[in-house]
């Protein structure tokens, strides 16, 4: 398969599940993980001076470490009615971007990749940016694509509101 | 329509009554930044975040950006994170080591104990009439630890930390006196902005145990389990307990009954869980007494002013809340995980990941808090809105005066505002809030 198919194909996959995620079609998104999966969100520490951040050091602050199982109980939990915080639903718009597959040409089917993800919120008269980069394992099956495993890690040092979106 | 009597100020415990303006107005958060957090003692920090000579953190202590550091002679200091000459913030990171740091305006250096060392050009621009020993950092003139945990104190009058958290240590002697190994900080600071003033936070954490089935309602509706397993939510068996200065805890269970949730967990978790509990209770009971060890964990608290904590059980968080205030109607909450250094991986594993999916910016239980503290700021802003005080009555003539025999504190029945009462009580005295009228 030319890099390009699987490039265009990837990019796809991540624009089709931003769609999901954006029009609240959440358990459809759920079911593009796999059942071993794991989901972590983190956001950075403030680093020490340098003028480069060691690649092999990044500081890290994790706000999520989830297997399937808990990444289930908080898109369920939206549905209780009982999510004050997105009773309304916020709005929000997701921009993928930089997509790049860190291993071509894998005859297993599982991909390193890695993109920007940029999300907008909209509460009442309030909208809040996050950004990041976003570290996936996908794993190539019959019909598309799974999630085995998710990385995202916010650029933020301080959070501009809690969290109450997927990633 | 109740409103508040104009003599009692826009604090009226006696009738439970407070007026909105407190959380949103910008005078009275000037008084608070000027009257309480100068006399308090403000959490810092644990002394597991700097084992090492030269080894730094940087807070703050209210609005103030403060520098904990530890000398070469390995002893801590704090002073305020600013530059003497013309203000510059020095240390940007959270943490790191160093045996000196420089202002990157003008280049003045200070050492570990906050001493000017170094004024470039000091003959050729000041003819060296500079006087450095003048123009070091600002001190935090008071520092403490109780147990491992760090307290600053502005005011050098103050009395000392032990008088200042009071018979509150009989109960926070539980939690530093429970882990076999001492605490370390494994998770923090996770930091996330709320549009809220800081004490709605505080207020919160001092006795709002009324909010938990409805504002936390999502978390037993996707089936996760509450303290004590116990569906009705009035727990007969747990108090609201108060102490001077503006203190309190909540949700603590005097026999056993933490020890033997958890060990029922612990029974599927394995036999080093269980016996790791044994061991904690069996430490609690030799250290501190059998009475104390049947308490096992404090629940959840707030030191006045801004900290917060939060443990229900010795397989969950201890959870470390720092609020810092941003501006009236905005607050910073910085919070950290302490483990059990000696606690078997799986219990470290389990505290972290309950810290994580609760009290946290992305966990359930602190997503819920920061909507509620978010959309009652917003109505509060109006001019009608601000005439109708909130209401802090419940347990208000209930509660007068109670004791219970054996244990330090005043206590009352788990659902009672009284903790929130006993907070703004202190607040409202210390930034003289008649003075504001209602």
């Amino acid at each position: 398969m030319a890099d390009g198919n699987l490039q265009h194909e990837i990019e796809q996959f991540y624009y089709r599940e931003a769609e999901l995620l954006d029009s609240r079609r959440l358990y459809e998104w759920l079911d593009l993980f796999s059942d071993d999966c794991s989901y972590a969100l983190a956001g950075r520490l403030q680093s020490a001076a340098g003028a480069v951040e060691p690649p092999s050091e990044p500081r890290l602050i994790y706000h999520a470490r989830d297997d399937k199982q808990f990444l289930t109980l908080r898109v369920k939990r939206l549905d209780t009615g009982f999510a004050h915080v997105e009773e309304p639903p916020s709005f929000t718009r997701r921009i993928v971007g930089n997509v790049q597959i860190e291993n071509k040409d894998r005859p297993d089917g599982r991909y390193a990749v890695s993109a920007n993800v940029m999300i907008v919120q909209f509460r009442e008269t309030a909208s809040t940016l996050f950004a990041g980069r976003r570290n996936d394992e996908l794993l190539r099956v019959e019909g598309g694509w799974r999630i085995a495993s998710r990385v995202t890690i916010l650029d933020h040092v301080s959070l501009p509101r809690i969290i109450s979106i997927l990633f | 329509m109740a409103g508040i009597n104009g003599t009692n100020g826009c604090v009226d415990i006696a009738h439970g009554l407070i007026s909105r303006r407190i959380f949103v107005d910008e005078d009275i958060y000037r008084a608070e930044l000027e009257k309480v957090f100068p006399r308090a003692w403000l959490f810092l920090g644990h002394e597991s975040q700097l084992p090492n000579p030269g080894d730094f953190i940087t807070t703050y202590m209210g609005q103030d950006p403060v520098l904990v550091w530890r000398d070469s002679r390995s002893r801590i200091g704090a002073f305020l994170n600013s530059c003497r000459h013309r203000g510059v913030k020095l240390c940007r990171t959270d943490r790191g080591n160093a045996n000196a740091v420089t202002c990157r305006y003008h280049g003045w250096t200070y050492n570990t104990r906050g001493e000017l060392i170094g004024v470039p050009l000091l003959r050729e621009a000041y003819d060296g009439a500079l006087e450095r020993e003048n123009w070091g950092l600002v001190p935090v003139p008071r520092l403490a630890s109780y147990g491992g945990f760090l307290f600053g104190c502005w005011d050098a009058g103050a009395p000392s930390l032990d008088d200042y958290l009071g018979e509150l240590r009989w109960y926070l002697d539980i939690m530093l006196e429970r882990p076999l190994g001492g605490y370390e900080v494994a998770l923090g600071p996770q930091r996330y902005s709320i549009n809220c003033n800081w004490k709605l936070h505080a207020d919160n954490f001092s006795g709002d145990t009324y909010h938990i089935p409805v504002g936390h309602g999502s978390w037993p509706r996707v089936g996760l389990p509450l303290p004590g397993n116990n569906p009705d939510w009035t727990l007969r068996e747990t108090y609201t307990i108060s102490f001077a200065r503006g203190h309190s805890i909540l949700l603590m269970r005097l026999n056993d009954e933490v020890y033997e949730e958890d060990m029922a967990f612990a029974r599927h978790a394995g036999p080093e869980v269980v016996d790791y509990l044994k061991e904690c209770r069996a430490r609690l009971a030799a250290r501190l007494s059998e009475q104390r060890a049947r308490i096992f964990a404090i629940g959840f608290g707030n030191i006045f002013p801004n900290f917060s904590l939060f443990n229900a059980s010795a397989l969950q968080p201890f959870g470390l809340h720092l609020w810092v205030p941003r501006g009236a109607q905005v607050s910073e909450g910085w919070q950290w995980c302490a483990v059990d250094r000696a606690a078997p991986p799986a219990v470290k594993e389990l505290a972290q990941l309950g810290f994580m999916r609760g009290q946290s910016a992305y966990g359930f239980l602190g997503q819920d808090d920061a909507d509620h503290f978010e959309r009652l700021t917003e109505p509060a802003l109006g001019a009608i809105a601000k005439r109708y005080p909130f209401n802090y009555q419940m347990g208000l003539r209930r509660d007068e005066g109670q004791t219970l025999e054996g244990y330090p504190g005043k206590f009352v029945p788990y659902l009672s505002e009284n903790g929130q009462r006993n907070f703004y009580g202190y607040w409202a005295e210390l930034v003289e809030a008649s003075k504001f009228g209602a």
